[in-house]
């Protein structure tokens, strides 16, 4: 159902550029149904429709930077895109919007978590802190995750990390936190379907795996600039759910940040960005939770 | 990407939903190309990167790559276009600016053998160790020297008689590349040990780190203390290991629970109802280690 946000932002559309932002939406839901790509226009389409928390810094329900943003949706007139040249187009326009929800004040906890597969930063620190030999071994997989976790606490030394080693390879940075019960921080496959991780894996065969989850843990005052997840930072990856139009209250923790698209009946985990930061705020190792199968039910 | 490239690929799945590898195939080398280019430099339209948590771009043609296995077409297809990707990122044209696929693309080939590659990265291993500070120059400096050389333990190993393994053997000289070195000559223990004088003298950055881990990673993969312990000392006295060297791996042995390599010598020398002990003991440091050399 289209936010309220969405309709004011609408509004400020001028009438040609309205139905060029229509037939910019119905190019998005085409891209699925005819070209079968793992992507989802329709999905993409309906929570641009729904977004009620891009602001920037404005404050609540001001419909300004969210007007920016479709207008900057609607291609060039004159240039026709095809299907896969829209969504180019679009992530494009989502890359200049990042990082503009609105801000989190009230975090309803003081830790905040970060799971990632990205595999290359796993290695780095590996090199880091045990050696060259160490990351040759994790990548020829004659280490698993477990051992690989054992190493990486066993010679853990924040010292050694410079300005260079970062959260995430991009900002912002994606975290969640321990505010839901019922999720198996221990189990790989539960914690990639609850933060809806594996959507590509569908593509391969599960040996051909090799994604490894692993958890990072730091203060959230460690970091800065937090805030609501929107459309525009999550592009052109569809499993993504757009937080409701409620506006954030201290009385209400669970209105305070954004929440998982889950996977396969996973409960749903909170979710909010900040700005990329030095690993070097770390006290602790990261922890490996081990591989992500592939995800049958997508 | 000109609009008959764009439209000449057609995904196609097995009935297990996996990607029919054929339909890499049958869109061709053009799109291919244009495909890993875009894709290696982080954005793909057709299967889109999770930038969210952190997707590797080059992970996914890795899984596809291993599924299909070396004998498919597109297999042959891929390495080919990797080939080509690398040879451009280091093209004149690009020698100003790092071209922004080749960090993947050099990810990849330090994930998947691809024999098509693996001219390629003989020729790298032998710029670079006849002139490390003359190829870091040309290709982007040690960062991406060393990626390079990663990617070589894969595509072309230093082992027993092939045509790379002096140019290994010479890295093992830098101090910069030899712990890669080590570990593109050997990647066992007992193989290490070998030519761990070499690396030792050539004074990697944190040596007594990494000395650490390979006693502690061989451990893992051999339980077997003893036995460990045998082939350090047998290395010792055959390849002549110098005394710093040998006081850091005692330390390694200690940190990793086992007893120094001399604490062998001298339960041997007892067990042997040699009289070592009395010599230790007198504080014969000299003889003690002669003695230690001996065995």
């Amino acid at each position: 159902m289209p936010s309220n946000l969405y309709k004011s932002a609408l509004a400020q559309l001028r009438p040609t550029e309205r139905k060029r932002l229509a037939d910019f939406f119905s190019k998005l839901k085409r891209i699925r149904k005819h070209s079968k790509q793992p992507l989802d226009g329709r999905c993409i389409a309906d929570n641009i429709q729904s977004e009620s928390h891009l602001v920037g810094t404005e404050s609540w329900g001001n419909h300004k930077a969210y007007y920016r943003f479709l207008r900057e949706c609607i291609p060039i007139e004159g240039r026709r895109k095809a299907s896969l040249g829209v969504i180019r187009h679009y992530d494009q326009v989502c890359a200049r919007h990042k990082s503009k929800g609105i801000a989190v004040h009230h975090l309803p906890k003081p830790e905040l978590l970060r799971y990632s597969y990205y595999r290359k930063l796993i290695e780095d620190l590996l090199e880091i802190m045990a050696g060259k030999d160490a990351r040759v071994n994790f990548q020829e997989k004659r280490i698993s995750c477990s051992e690989a976790s054992e190493i990486l606490r066993r010679y853990w030394n924040v010292q050694k990390l410079t300005s260079a080693q970062k959260l995430s390879r991009s900002s912002p940075v994606w975290a969640t936190m321990e505010l839901s019960a019922g999720a198996d921080r221990d189990d790989a496959q539960f914690m990639a379907e609850a933060l809806a991780l594996p959507v590509l894996l569908e593509l391969a065969s599960s040996s051909a795996q090799d994604a490894v989850l692993y958890e990072f843990r730091y203060p959230s005052k460690a970091v800065r600039n937090h805030r609501f997840p929107t459309v525009a930072d999550a592009g052109s990856y569809y499993l993504f759910s757009p937080s409701p139009e409620i506006e954030p209250s201290i009385d209400r923790p669970e209105t305070c940040t954004g929440w998982t698209l889950p996977l396969n009946g996973r409960p749903s985990q909170p979710e909010l960005l900040h700005d990329n930061m030095p690993l070097s705020m770390l006290s602790k190792a990261p922890r490996i939770l081990g591989e992500v199968q592939k995800c049958q039910n997508l | 990407m000109s609009k008959s490239v764009k439209e000449r690929f057609r995904i196609r799945l097995n009935p297990d939903g996996t990607l029919n590898p054929d339909c890499i195939q049958e869109a061709g080398q053009v799109w291919v190309k244009h495909w890993l280019q875009e894709r290696l430099s982080g954005f793909d339209p057709y299967f889109p990167i999770d930038h969210r948590y952190g997707g590797d771009p080059e992970a996914l043609v890795a899984a596809f790559l291993r599924d299909m296995g070396s004998g498919h077409v597109s297999f042959e297809l891929i390495s080919r276009v990797v080939l080509d990707l690398l040879k451009s990122a280091f093209s004149i044209e690009r020698k100003k600016k790092a071209a922004p696929w080749l960090e993947n693309t050099l990810r990849l080939c330090q994930q998947v053998v691809l024999p098509m590659t693996k001219d390629w990265f003989v020729n790298q291993l032998k710029s670079l160790s006849e002139n490390p500070a003359q190829y870091e120059k040309s290709h982007g400096g040690y960062e991406i020297s060393k990626e390079i050389l990663y990617a070589a333990i894969r595509q072309a190993p230093g082992i027993e008689g092939s045509s790379t393994r002096v140019c290994w053997e010479r890295l093992l000289d830098e101090t910069k590349y030899a712990s890669l070195a080590l570990a593109g000559l050997f990647l066992d223990f007992p193989g290490k040990l070998t030519y761990l004088k070499r690396w030792w003298k050539a004074g990697a950055k944190t040596p007594e780190q990494e000395l650490d881990y390979m006693i502690y990673s061989a451990l893992r993969s051999d339980p077997d203390k003893e036995k460990i312990r045998r082939a350090i000392a047998e290395a010792k006295r055959q390849y002549q290991y110098p005394e710093d060297l040998v006081e850091q791996i005692n330390k390694a042995l200690q940190s990793n629970g086992i007893n120094a390599v001399s604490d062998a010598i001298a339960a041997w020398c007892r067990r042997t109802s040699k009289s070592f002990d009395a010599l230790r003991k007198a504080g014969h440091q000299t003889q003690f280690h002669n003695f230690a050399q001996a065995f």
